[in-house]
Protein backbone atom coordinates (compact mmCIF):
# COMPACT_ATOMS: atom_id res chain seq x y z
CA UNK A 1 0.00 0.00 0.00
CA UNK A 2 2.37 2.73 0.88
CA UNK A 3 4.79 1.83 -1.89
CA UNK A 4 1.71 2.42 -4.15
CA UNK A 5 1.64 5.77 -2.88
CA UNK A 6 5.12 7.47 -3.48
CA UNK A 7 4.68 6.73 -7.43
CA UNK A 8 1.23 8.15 -7.56
CA UNK A 9 1.99 11.12 -5.79
CA UNK A 10 4.78 11.23 -8.32
CA UNK A 11 2.51 10.92 -10.99
CA UNK A 12 0.13 13.71 -9.05
CA UNK A 13 2.89 16.40 -8.71
CA UNK A 14 3.70 15.91 -12.59
CA UNK A 15 0.52 15.80 -13.71
CA UNK A 16 -0.07 19.68 -12.30
CA UNK A 17 3.30 20.40 -13.56
CA UNK A 18 2.05 19.53 -16.57
CA UNK A 19 -1.17 21.15 -16.02
CA UNK A 20 0.87 24.45 -15.61
CA UNK A 21 -0.40 24.97 -12.12
CA UNK A 22 2.04 23.50 -9.75
CA UNK A 23 5.51 23.75 -8.76
CA UNK A 24 6.86 21.79 -6.16
CA UNK A 25 7.14 24.20 -3.01
CA UNK A 26 9.94 23.52 -1.24
CA UNK A 27 12.66 24.36 -4.32
CA UNK A 28 11.19 26.90 -6.01
CA UNK A 29 12.10 30.28 -4.53
CA UNK A 30 12.04 33.93 -6.62
CA UNK A 31 14.94 36.21 -5.63
CA UNK A 32 14.15 39.98 -5.67
CA UNK A 33 17.20 42.97 -5.81
CA UNK A 34 16.24 46.25 -7.51
CA UNK A 35 18.16 48.86 -5.42
CA UNK A 36 16.61 51.49 -8.09
CA UNK A 37 13.10 50.59 -7.26
CA UNK A 38 10.93 53.28 -6.25
CA UNK A 39 9.30 50.41 -4.38
CA UNK A 40 10.74 51.25 -0.05
CA UNK A 41 7.95 48.37 1.03
CA UNK A 42 9.39 45.22 0.54
CA UNK A 43 7.22 43.63 3.25
CA UNK A 44 4.34 44.64 0.91
CA UNK A 45 5.32 43.48 -2.44
CA UNK A 46 6.36 40.32 -0.96
CA UNK A 47 2.66 39.83 0.51
CA UNK A 48 1.56 40.99 -3.18
CA UNK A 49 3.66 38.45 -4.77
CA UNK A 50 2.92 35.54 -2.88
CA UNK A 51 -0.70 36.64 -3.00
CA UNK A 52 -0.33 36.59 -7.02
CA UNK A 53 1.56 33.20 -7.52
CA UNK A 54 -1.03 31.77 -4.75
CA UNK A 55 -4.38 33.05 -7.27
CA UNK A 56 -2.23 32.08 -9.86
CA UNK A 57 -1.71 28.89 -8.35
CA UNK A 58 1.93 28.79 -8.56
CA UNK A 59 3.87 27.21 -5.39
CA UNK A 60 6.50 30.15 -5.33
CA UNK A 61 7.71 31.68 -2.61
CA UNK A 62 8.90 35.43 -3.53
CA UNK A 63 11.98 36.60 -1.54
CA UNK A 64 13.12 40.48 -1.89
CA UNK A 65 16.47 42.05 -1.05
CA UNK A 66 17.02 45.50 0.16
CA UNK A 67 21.04 44.63 0.34
CA UNK A 68 23.67 43.56 -1.84
CA UNK A 69 25.10 41.43 1.06
CA UNK A 70 21.98 39.64 1.93
CA UNK A 71 21.69 38.53 -1.12
CA UNK A 72 24.70 37.13 -1.90
CA UNK A 73 25.14 35.47 1.02
CA UNK A 74 21.50 33.61 0.32
CA UNK A 75 22.05 33.19 -3.17
CA UNK A 76 25.00 31.54 -2.95
CA UNK A 77 23.43 29.35 0.01
CA UNK A 78 19.92 28.59 -1.30
CA UNK A 79 20.34 28.69 -4.96
CA UNK A 80 16.72 30.36 -6.32
CA UNK A 81 14.90 29.01 -9.27
CA UNK A 82 13.96 32.54 -10.46
CA UNK A 83 15.70 35.87 -9.45
CA UNK A 84 14.87 39.46 -10.63
CA UNK A 85 18.08 41.06 -10.62
CA UNK A 86 20.13 44.38 -11.64
CA UNK A 87 21.57 43.84 -15.25
CA UNK A 88 25.21 44.35 -14.39
CA UNK A 89 24.56 42.14 -11.31
CA UNK A 90 23.55 39.48 -13.71
CA UNK A 91 26.33 40.20 -16.06
CA UNK A 92 28.61 39.65 -13.59
CA UNK A 93 27.54 36.44 -11.90
CA UNK A 94 24.96 35.21 -13.93
CA UNK A 95 27.54 32.40 -15.12
CA UNK A 96 29.17 31.50 -12.21
CA UNK A 97 25.61 31.30 -10.71
CA UNK A 98 23.89 29.73 -13.33
CA UNK A 99 21.50 32.10 -14.08
CA UNK A 100 19.94 32.28 -17.37
CA UNK A 101 17.97 35.06 -18.30
CA UNK A 102 14.18 34.09 -18.37
CA UNK A 103 12.53 37.52 -20.07
CA UNK A 104 14.92 40.60 -20.88
CA UNK A 105 13.66 44.28 -21.31
CA UNK A 106 13.52 44.99 -24.86
CA UNK A 107 16.50 46.67 -25.97
CA UNK A 108 14.26 49.65 -26.96
CA UNK A 109 13.77 53.17 -24.78
CA UNK A 110 10.95 51.52 -22.83
CA UNK A 111 13.40 48.74 -21.61
CA UNK A 112 15.60 50.90 -20.30
CA UNK A 113 16.19 53.53 -17.39
CA UNK A 114 18.53 56.33 -16.81
CA UNK A 115 20.49 58.49 -13.97
CA UNK A 116 20.61 62.25 -13.32
CA UNK A 117 23.84 63.10 -11.98
CA UNK A 118 23.11 65.82 -9.13
CA UNK A 119 24.93 68.74 -7.27
CA UNK A 120 23.91 71.02 -4.97
CA UNK A 121 23.30 74.80 -6.71
CA UNK A 122 25.83 76.47 -4.28
CA UNK A 123 28.55 74.11 -4.99
CA UNK A 124 31.13 74.79 -7.34
CA UNK A 125 31.02 71.51 -9.16
CA UNK A 126 31.14 70.80 -12.98
CA UNK A 127 31.87 68.08 -15.39
CA UNK A 128 35.33 69.21 -15.62
CA UNK A 129 35.97 68.59 -12.18
CA UNK A 130 34.25 65.57 -10.53
CA UNK A 131 37.01 63.84 -9.94
CA UNK A 132 37.57 63.87 -6.21
CA UNK A 133 33.79 64.42 -4.39
CA UNK A 134 31.54 62.65 -2.51
CA UNK A 135 28.99 60.87 -4.43
CA UNK A 136 26.35 59.15 -2.87
CA UNK A 137 24.20 56.45 -5.12
CA UNK A 138 22.81 52.96 -4.46
CA UNK A 139 25.33 50.10 -5.11
CA UNK A 140 26.64 49.06 -8.65
CA UNK A 141 28.21 46.03 -6.86
CA UNK A 142 31.97 45.84 -5.48
CA UNK A 143 33.19 46.87 -8.55
CA UNK A 144 30.86 49.77 -9.09
CA UNK A 145 33.15 52.39 -10.48
CA UNK A 146 33.40 50.14 -14.00
CA UNK A 147 30.30 50.03 -13.95
CA UNK A 148 29.46 53.67 -12.88
CA UNK A 149 32.18 54.05 -16.31
CA UNK A 150 30.06 52.60 -18.46
CA UNK A 151 26.93 53.94 -17.69
CA UNK A 152 28.12 57.64 -17.90
CA UNK A 153 28.21 59.19 -21.22
CA UNK A 154 31.68 58.82 -23.31
CA UNK A 155 32.23 61.99 -24.34
CA UNK A 156 32.10 62.98 -20.13
CA UNK A 157 36.41 62.21 -19.54
CA UNK A 158 35.84 61.12 -16.38
CA UNK A 159 38.27 58.71 -14.34
CA UNK A 160 35.42 57.07 -12.08
CA UNK A 161 38.24 55.94 -9.46
CA UNK A 162 38.95 59.30 -8.45
CA UNK A 163 34.96 59.47 -7.10
CA UNK A 164 34.77 59.06 -3.21
CA UNK A 165 31.15 56.91 -4.05
CA UNK A 166 29.24 56.42 -0.94
CA UNK A 167 26.31 52.96 -1.21
CA UNK A 168 23.22 54.10 0.16
CA UNK A 169 20.21 51.73 0.12
CA UNK A 170 17.59 53.84 -2.03
CA UNK A 171 17.58 57.52 -3.67
CA UNK A 172 15.61 58.92 -1.21
CA UNK A 173 18.91 58.63 0.82
CA UNK A 174 21.47 59.47 -1.95
CA UNK A 175 18.98 62.40 -2.99
CA UNK A 176 18.33 63.79 1.21
CA UNK A 177 22.30 63.74 1.94
CA UNK A 178 22.74 66.12 -1.42
CA UNK A 179 20.21 67.99 -0.22
CA UNK A 180 21.40 67.96 3.65
CA UNK A 181 25.35 68.70 2.44
CA UNK A 182 26.22 65.50 3.38
CA UNK A 183 27.52 64.58 0.32
CA UNK A 184 28.94 66.68 -2.72
CA UNK A 185 27.33 64.58 -5.53
CA UNK A 186 23.91 62.26 -5.81
CA UNK A 187 23.59 59.53 -8.88
CA UNK A 188 19.68 58.98 -8.82
CA UNK A 189 17.16 57.20 -10.98
CA UNK A 190 15.31 59.93 -13.06
CA UNK A 191 11.96 58.39 -12.10
CA UNK A 192 12.47 58.67 -8.60
CA UNK A 193 13.65 62.89 -9.16
CA UNK A 194 10.74 62.98 -10.64
CA UNK A 195 8.88 61.14 -7.30
CA UNK A 196 9.97 63.36 -5.10
CA UNK A 197 9.64 66.62 -7.00
CA UNK A 198 6.29 65.67 -7.37
CA UNK A 199 5.62 64.93 -3.93
CA UNK A 200 7.69 67.91 -2.34
CA UNK A 201 9.48 70.44 -4.79
CA UNK A 202 10.85 71.69 -1.30
CA UNK A 203 13.16 68.95 -1.63
CA UNK A 204 15.18 69.65 -4.46
CA UNK A 205 15.10 73.49 -4.81
CA UNK A 206 19.10 73.69 -4.32
CA UNK A 207 19.67 71.16 -6.18
CA UNK A 208 21.07 71.37 -10.20
CA UNK A 209 21.32 68.41 -12.88
CA UNK A 210 24.24 68.06 -14.12
CA UNK A 211 24.18 65.01 -16.58
CA UNK A 212 21.92 62.40 -17.40
CA UNK A 213 23.25 58.66 -18.21
CA UNK A 214 23.45 56.69 -20.75
CA UNK A 215 20.30 54.08 -21.05
CA UNK A 216 20.58 51.44 -18.62
CA UNK A 217 18.64 48.51 -18.98
CA UNK A 218 15.76 47.56 -16.74
CA UNK A 219 16.51 44.66 -14.39
CA UNK A 220 16.73 40.85 -16.04
CA UNK A 221 14.58 37.76 -15.23
CA UNK A 222 16.27 34.81 -14.68
CA UNK A 223 16.06 30.92 -13.82
CA UNK A 224 18.65 29.06 -12.61
CA UNK A 225 18.96 26.50 -14.76
CA UNK A 226 20.71 23.61 -12.50
CA UNK A 227 16.74 24.20 -11.18
CA UNK A 228 14.26 24.75 -13.28
CA UNK A 229 13.80 22.40 -16.03
CA UNK A 230 13.25 23.99 -19.73
CA UNK A 231 9.76 23.06 -20.24
CA UNK A 232 8.86 24.58 -16.44
CA UNK A 233 10.39 28.07 -18.18
CA UNK A 234 7.95 27.72 -20.74
CA UNK A 235 5.35 27.52 -17.77
CA UNK A 236 6.56 30.21 -16.15
CA UNK A 237 6.60 32.11 -19.12
CA UNK A 238 3.02 31.80 -19.90
CA UNK A 239 2.05 33.30 -16.37
CA UNK A 240 4.61 36.07 -17.10
CA UNK A 241 3.79 36.60 -20.42
CA UNK A 242 -0.55 35.85 -19.52
CA UNK A 243 -1.27 34.45 -23.19
CA UNK A 244 -4.90 34.22 -22.08
CA UNK A 245 -5.16 38.11 -21.69
CA UNK A 246 -6.10 37.74 -17.57
CA UNK A 247 -4.20 40.67 -16.46
CA UNK A 248 -1.88 38.74 -14.86
CA UNK A 249 1.59 40.26 -16.96
CA UNK A 250 0.01 44.08 -16.35
CA UNK A 251 -0.61 43.14 -12.80
CA UNK A 252 2.62 41.36 -12.16
CA UNK A 253 4.70 44.61 -13.86
CA UNK A 254 2.72 46.46 -11.82
CA UNK A 255 3.48 45.01 -8.79
CA UNK A 256 7.29 44.67 -9.09
CA UNK A 257 7.43 48.07 -11.20
CA UNK A 258 9.03 46.48 -14.56
CA UNK A 259 7.50 48.84 -17.51
CA UNK A 260 8.72 46.55 -20.19
CA UNK A 261 9.48 42.96 -21.16
CA UNK B 1 81.88 9.47 14.28
CA UNK B 2 82.07 10.54 10.75
CA UNK B 3 78.32 9.31 9.80
CA UNK B 4 77.38 10.74 13.40
CA UNK B 5 78.97 13.89 12.56
CA UNK B 6 77.39 14.38 9.59
CA UNK B 7 73.71 13.21 10.44
CA UNK B 8 74.21 15.93 13.50
CA UNK B 9 75.17 18.18 10.54
CA UNK B 10 71.68 17.31 8.56
CA UNK B 11 69.61 17.56 12.09
CA UNK B 12 71.36 21.30 12.46
CA UNK B 13 70.50 22.05 8.84
CA UNK B 14 67.20 20.64 8.93
CA UNK B 15 66.22 22.57 12.27
CA UNK B 16 67.28 25.95 10.68
CA UNK B 17 65.31 24.85 7.74
CA UNK B 18 62.00 24.38 9.43
CA UNK B 19 62.96 27.54 11.30
CA UNK B 20 62.68 29.50 8.37
CA UNK B 21 60.00 28.21 6.79
CA UNK B 22 58.00 28.88 9.83
CA UNK B 23 59.55 32.42 10.24
CA UNK B 24 57.84 32.66 6.97
CA UNK B 25 54.72 31.39 7.65
CA UNK B 26 54.13 33.58 11.11
CA UNK B 27 55.74 36.61 9.85
CA UNK B 28 52.90 38.15 7.47
CA UNK B 29 54.45 39.24 4.40
CA UNK B 30 54.51 42.80 3.18
CA UNK B 31 51.96 42.47 0.85
CA UNK B 32 49.54 40.99 3.10
CA UNK B 33 50.23 43.46 5.78
CA UNK B 34 49.62 46.23 3.44
CA UNK B 35 46.38 45.09 2.27
CA UNK B 36 44.14 43.60 5.07
CA UNK B 37 41.72 45.18 6.75
CA UNK B 38 40.96 44.69 10.87
CA UNK B 39 37.91 44.38 12.14
CA UNK B 40 37.51 45.34 16.08
CA UNK B 41 34.39 44.68 17.65
CA UNK B 42 33.34 45.64 21.47
CA UNK B 43 31.25 42.98 21.94
CA UNK B 44 28.91 39.97 20.48
CA UNK B 45 26.28 42.25 19.81
CA UNK B 46 23.77 41.12 17.57
CA UNK B 47 23.59 44.36 16.08
CA UNK B 48 26.72 44.14 15.11
CA UNK B 49 26.41 41.34 12.80
CA UNK B 50 24.78 42.37 9.79
CA UNK B 51 26.77 45.64 9.36
CA UNK B 52 29.85 42.92 9.71
CA UNK B 53 28.97 40.99 6.91
CA UNK B 54 28.30 43.86 4.91
CA UNK B 55 31.32 45.49 5.80
CA UNK B 56 33.13 42.49 4.92
CA UNK B 57 31.64 41.63 1.53
CA UNK B 58 32.11 45.04 0.19
CA UNK B 59 35.29 46.60 1.56
CA UNK B 60 37.45 44.12 -1.09
CA UNK B 61 40.11 43.29 1.08
CA UNK B 62 40.70 40.63 3.27
CA UNK B 63 39.34 41.34 6.43
CA UNK B 64 40.69 39.88 10.00
CA UNK B 65 38.09 39.80 12.97
CA UNK B 66 39.22 40.62 16.55
CA UNK B 67 36.93 40.68 19.47
CA UNK B 68 36.76 42.79 22.78
CA UNK B 69 34.01 40.55 24.28
CA UNK B 70 33.44 43.36 26.23
CA UNK B 71 36.55 43.01 28.31
CA UNK B 72 38.45 46.53 27.79
CA UNK B 73 41.55 44.35 29.62
CA UNK B 74 42.02 42.40 26.53
CA UNK B 75 42.91 45.60 24.82
CA UNK B 76 46.46 45.27 25.15
CA UNK B 77 46.79 42.42 24.08
CA UNK B 78 44.32 42.26 21.51
CA UNK B 79 45.73 45.51 19.88
CA UNK B 80 49.26 44.48 20.17
CA UNK B 81 48.50 41.60 17.73
CA UNK B 82 46.35 43.89 15.20
CA UNK B 83 48.69 46.34 15.32
CA UNK B 84 51.70 43.88 14.49
CA UNK B 85 49.84 42.50 11.65
CA UNK B 86 50.07 46.13 10.18
CA UNK B 87 46.52 46.37 8.78
CA UNK B 88 45.65 48.95 6.13
CA UNK B 89 43.01 50.34 7.95
CA UNK B 90 40.65 49.39 11.16
CA UNK B 91 37.21 49.21 11.25
CA UNK B 92 35.52 49.45 14.56
CA UNK B 93 32.17 48.46 15.69
CA UNK B 94 31.11 50.00 19.43
CA UNK B 95 32.17 52.62 22.03
CA UNK B 96 35.07 50.59 23.90
CA UNK B 97 36.59 49.53 20.27
CA UNK B 98 36.45 52.78 19.05
CA UNK B 99 37.90 53.98 22.39
CA UNK B 100 40.58 51.20 22.34
CA UNK B 101 41.51 51.87 18.97
CA UNK B 102 41.83 56.27 19.16
CA UNK B 103 44.67 55.34 21.98
CA UNK B 104 46.48 52.77 20.77
CA UNK B 105 46.50 54.54 17.09
CA UNK B 106 47.51 57.96 18.53
CA UNK B 107 51.57 57.29 17.52
CA UNK B 108 50.41 55.68 14.25
CA UNK B 109 48.73 58.15 11.97
CA UNK B 110 49.17 56.11 9.43
CA UNK B 111 46.45 53.80 10.31
CA UNK B 112 43.33 55.06 9.91
CA UNK B 113 40.50 53.78 11.78
CA UNK B 114 36.97 54.24 10.92
CA UNK B 115 34.12 53.62 13.94
CA UNK B 116 30.72 53.32 13.94
CA UNK B 117 27.70 51.97 15.96
CA UNK B 118 28.76 54.19 19.04
CA UNK B 119 26.07 56.25 21.02
CA UNK B 120 26.75 59.98 22.06
CA UNK B 121 30.08 59.15 19.79
CA UNK B 122 30.95 63.64 21.08
CA UNK B 123 31.53 62.10 24.34
CA UNK B 124 34.10 59.91 24.22
CA UNK B 125 36.57 62.61 22.75
CA UNK B 126 37.83 60.74 19.59
CA UNK B 127 39.14 63.44 17.95
CA UNK B 128 41.21 65.57 19.64
CA UNK B 129 45.00 65.45 18.67
CA UNK B 130 44.47 62.76 15.95
CA UNK B 131 43.94 63.39 12.12
CA UNK B 132 43.34 59.16 11.57
CA UNK B 133 40.00 59.15 12.57
CA UNK B 134 36.40 58.77 10.55
CA UNK B 135 32.99 57.66 11.61
CA UNK B 136 29.93 57.51 11.67
CA UNK B 137 27.21 58.56 14.02
CA UNK B 138 24.35 56.51 15.32
CA UNK B 139 22.13 58.71 15.23
CA UNK B 140 19.78 59.63 11.82
CA UNK B 141 20.48 63.50 10.28
CA UNK B 142 17.50 65.95 11.89
CA UNK B 143 17.64 66.81 8.59
CA UNK B 144 17.06 63.55 6.86
CA UNK B 145 13.58 63.07 9.52
CA UNK B 146 12.83 66.67 8.33
CA UNK B 147 13.02 65.92 4.31
CA UNK B 148 10.97 62.37 5.53
CA UNK B 149 8.64 64.19 6.86
CA UNK B 150 8.46 66.56 3.80
CA UNK B 151 7.55 63.42 1.70
CA UNK B 152 4.65 62.03 3.88
CA UNK B 153 3.07 64.88 4.88
CA UNK B 154 4.14 67.76 2.17
CA UNK B 155 2.23 70.52 4.21
CA UNK B 156 4.42 70.59 7.41
CA UNK B 157 5.85 74.11 7.99
CA UNK B 158 6.73 74.24 11.34
CA UNK B 159 7.81 71.75 13.51
CA UNK B 160 8.36 71.96 17.31
CA UNK B 161 10.91 70.52 19.59
CA UNK B 162 11.34 70.42 23.44
CA UNK B 163 14.97 69.80 24.22
CA UNK B 164 17.69 69.89 27.11
CA UNK B 165 20.67 72.55 26.34
CA UNK B 166 23.41 70.19 28.62
CA UNK B 167 22.35 67.13 26.18
CA UNK B 168 21.24 68.31 22.92
CA UNK B 169 22.48 72.01 21.71
CA UNK B 170 24.52 70.67 19.08
CA UNK B 171 21.71 68.44 17.38
CA UNK B 172 19.56 71.69 17.85
CA UNK B 173 21.93 73.81 15.86
CA UNK B 174 22.27 71.22 13.09
CA UNK B 175 18.50 70.40 13.11
CA UNK B 176 17.91 74.58 12.77
CA UNK B 177 20.16 74.80 9.40
CA UNK B 178 18.81 71.82 7.96
CA UNK B 179 15.36 72.24 8.62
CA UNK B 180 16.03 76.07 7.18
CA UNK B 181 17.28 74.23 3.92
CA UNK B 182 14.13 72.00 3.62
CA UNK B 183 12.17 75.66 3.83
CA UNK B 184 10.63 74.20 7.17
CA UNK B 185 10.99 76.58 10.61
CA UNK B 186 12.32 74.65 13.48
CA UNK B 187 10.56 76.02 16.61
CA UNK B 188 12.64 74.82 19.58
CA UNK B 189 11.87 75.10 23.07
CA UNK B 190 14.69 74.17 25.99
CA UNK B 191 13.59 72.42 29.27
CA UNK B 192 15.79 71.26 32.19
CA UNK B 193 13.32 68.82 34.00
CA UNK B 194 11.22 66.24 32.61
CA UNK B 195 8.31 67.75 34.12
CA UNK B 196 8.30 70.52 32.55
CA UNK B 197 7.99 68.84 29.17
CA UNK B 198 3.77 69.45 29.12
CA UNK B 199 3.99 73.10 29.88
CA UNK B 200 6.28 73.44 26.91
CA UNK B 201 4.48 71.58 24.56
CA UNK B 202 1.31 73.38 25.70
CA UNK B 203 2.83 76.50 25.20
CA UNK B 204 3.99 75.76 21.19
CA UNK B 205 1.51 73.49 20.19
CA UNK B 206 -1.31 75.87 18.61
CA UNK B 207 2.11 77.46 16.34
CA UNK B 208 3.29 74.00 14.54
CA UNK B 209 1.60 71.70 12.44
CA UNK B 210 4.38 68.93 13.24
CA UNK B 211 6.66 67.86 16.81
CA UNK B 212 9.89 66.08 16.68
CA UNK B 213 11.08 63.84 19.20
CA UNK B 214 14.50 64.51 20.28
CA UNK B 215 16.70 61.63 22.13
CA UNK B 216 17.10 63.57 25.22
CA UNK B 217 17.09 61.90 28.52
CA UNK B 218 15.52 64.92 29.50
CA UNK B 219 12.42 65.01 27.68
CA UNK B 220 12.31 61.23 26.27
CA UNK B 221 10.74 59.94 29.49
CA UNK B 222 7.91 56.93 29.25
CA UNK B 223 5.11 59.25 30.87
CA UNK B 224 6.41 62.37 28.21
CA UNK B 225 6.11 60.10 25.07
CA UNK B 226 2.66 58.48 26.28
CA UNK B 227 1.16 62.10 27.07
CA UNK B 228 2.52 62.84 23.73
CA UNK B 229 1.03 60.38 21.65
CA UNK B 230 -2.27 60.97 22.81
CA UNK B 231 -1.87 65.30 22.85
CA UNK B 232 -0.74 64.85 19.02
CA UNK B 233 -3.08 62.76 18.10
CA UNK B 234 -6.13 64.36 19.96
CA UNK B 235 -4.50 67.90 18.11
CA UNK B 236 -3.92 65.95 15.12
CA UNK B 237 -0.23 66.65 14.73
CA UNK B 238 2.19 65.31 12.87
CA UNK B 239 4.55 63.22 15.19
CA UNK B 240 8.38 62.40 14.22
CA UNK B 241 10.21 59.56 16.15
CA UNK B 242 13.58 58.30 15.47
CA UNK B 243 13.18 54.29 15.80
CA UNK B 244 10.66 51.69 15.36
CA UNK B 245 9.31 51.21 18.27
CA UNK B 246 7.75 55.19 18.63
CA UNK B 247 5.81 54.25 15.33
CA UNK B 248 4.44 50.86 16.38
CA UNK B 249 3.58 52.79 19.60
CA UNK B 250 1.22 55.04 17.64
CA UNK B 251 3.94 58.00 16.64
CA UNK B 252 2.84 58.76 12.82
CA UNK B 253 6.28 58.30 11.29
CA UNK B 254 9.73 57.57 12.45
CA UNK B 255 13.14 57.72 10.86
CA UNK B 256 15.27 54.96 11.54
CA UNK B 257 18.70 53.87 10.86
CA UNK B 258 19.49 50.94 8.12
CA UNK B 259 21.76 48.89 10.06
CA UNK B 260 23.07 46.39 7.43
CA UNK B 261 24.43 49.43 5.03
CA UNK B 262 26.28 50.89 8.01
CA UNK B 263 28.56 48.16 7.06
CA UNK B 264 28.11 49.24 3.09
CA UNK B 265 28.93 52.60 3.95
CA UNK B 266 31.89 51.93 6.06
CA UNK B 267 33.33 50.08 3.32
CA UNK B 268 32.84 53.18 0.84
CA UNK B 269 34.53 55.23 2.99
CA UNK B 270 37.39 52.64 3.61
CA UNK B 271 37.58 52.38 0.07
CA UNK B 272 37.85 55.77 -0.08
CA UNK B 273 40.35 56.04 2.46
CA UNK B 274 42.53 53.16 0.91
CA UNK B 275 42.57 53.68 -2.67
CA UNK B 276 41.35 57.34 -3.56
CA UNK B 277 43.70 58.51 -0.37
CA UNK B 278 40.70 61.14 1.20
CA UNK B 279 42.06 61.96 4.36
CA UNK B 280 40.32 60.42 7.20
CA UNK B 281 40.17 64.02 8.88
CA UNK B 282 38.27 65.33 5.74
CA UNK B 283 35.96 62.59 6.12
CA UNK B 284 35.19 63.47 9.59
CA UNK B 285 31.84 61.90 11.52
CA UNK B 286 29.24 61.35 8.69
CA UNK B 287 25.83 60.67 9.59
CA UNK B 288 24.40 57.13 9.23
CA UNK B 289 22.65 57.92 5.16
CA UNK B 290 21.39 54.79 4.34
CA UNK B 291 17.02 55.17 6.52
CA UNK B 292 14.28 53.23 6.92
CA UNK B 293 11.38 55.24 7.02
CA UNK B 294 8.11 53.45 9.26
CA UNK B 295 4.52 54.88 8.84
CA UNK B 296 1.38 54.38 10.75
CA UNK B 297 -1.08 54.35 8.78
CA UNK B 298 -3.39 54.22 11.30
CA UNK B 299 -2.59 57.05 13.76
CA UNK B 300 -2.41 58.79 9.89
CA UNK B 301 -6.38 57.93 9.77
CA UNK B 302 -7.35 59.45 12.95
CA UNK B 303 -5.25 62.86 12.82
CA UNK B 304 -7.11 63.01 9.33
CA UNK B 305 -3.66 63.11 7.49
CA UNK B 306 -4.26 62.10 3.62
CA UNK B 307 -0.56 59.93 2.51
CA UNK B 308 -0.71 59.63 -1.28
CA UNK B 309 -0.35 56.19 -2.36
CA UNK B 310 3.33 57.12 -4.59
CA UNK B 311 4.50 58.70 -0.99
CA UNK B 312 3.88 55.32 1.05
CA UNK B 313 5.44 53.22 -1.67
CA UNK B 314 8.56 55.09 -0.70
CA UNK B 315 8.08 53.96 3.19
CA UNK B 316 9.91 50.88 4.02
CA UNK B 317 7.27 49.58 6.13
CA UNK B 318 3.98 50.82 6.72
CA UNK B 319 2.22 49.99 10.30
CA UNK B 320 -1.82 49.40 10.21
CA UNK B 321 -2.46 47.32 13.54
Amino acid sequence: MKKGIVPLLFAFLVGLLGAGTTFSKSSLEFYYFNPDSSYGNLGRLKGEMDNFFSKAKLSISFQPFSHLSDLERKIRKDRPALALLPQWYWKKHGDELHLRPFLKPPEDKEGTYRKILLVSKQSDINLHNLENHSLAMTTLGPEGHEVLQDILPKELEINTRRLNIVVVPKDTDALFALALGHVEMALVSKENLKIITRLNPNLVKNINALIETRDIPLPVLCYSEKISEGKDIERFKNVFLDPGGKGLRRKIMEILHVHAW
Amino acid sequence: MFMLGRGEWTHKILHAFLGLVLCLVFIPSPASAENHVAVLLSDTEKAYSAPLDSFTKEVGAPVKIYNLEGDIHKAPEMMAEILSQKPALIFVLGAKAAYVAKIWTSDLPEIPVIFSMVLNWQKYELFPGQENIAGIANEVAPGVQFANTAIIAPATRRIGVIYSKEHSAHVIKEAKESAEKLGIDLIAKSISRPHDFRHAFQRMADRIDGYWIVADPVVYTLENISWLEKKCMKQNLICIGQSRNVATGGILLAVDIDVTNIGSQAASMAKNILIRHQSPKNIGVMPPLGTRLLLNMKTARKIGLSVSQVAMDLANEIIDK
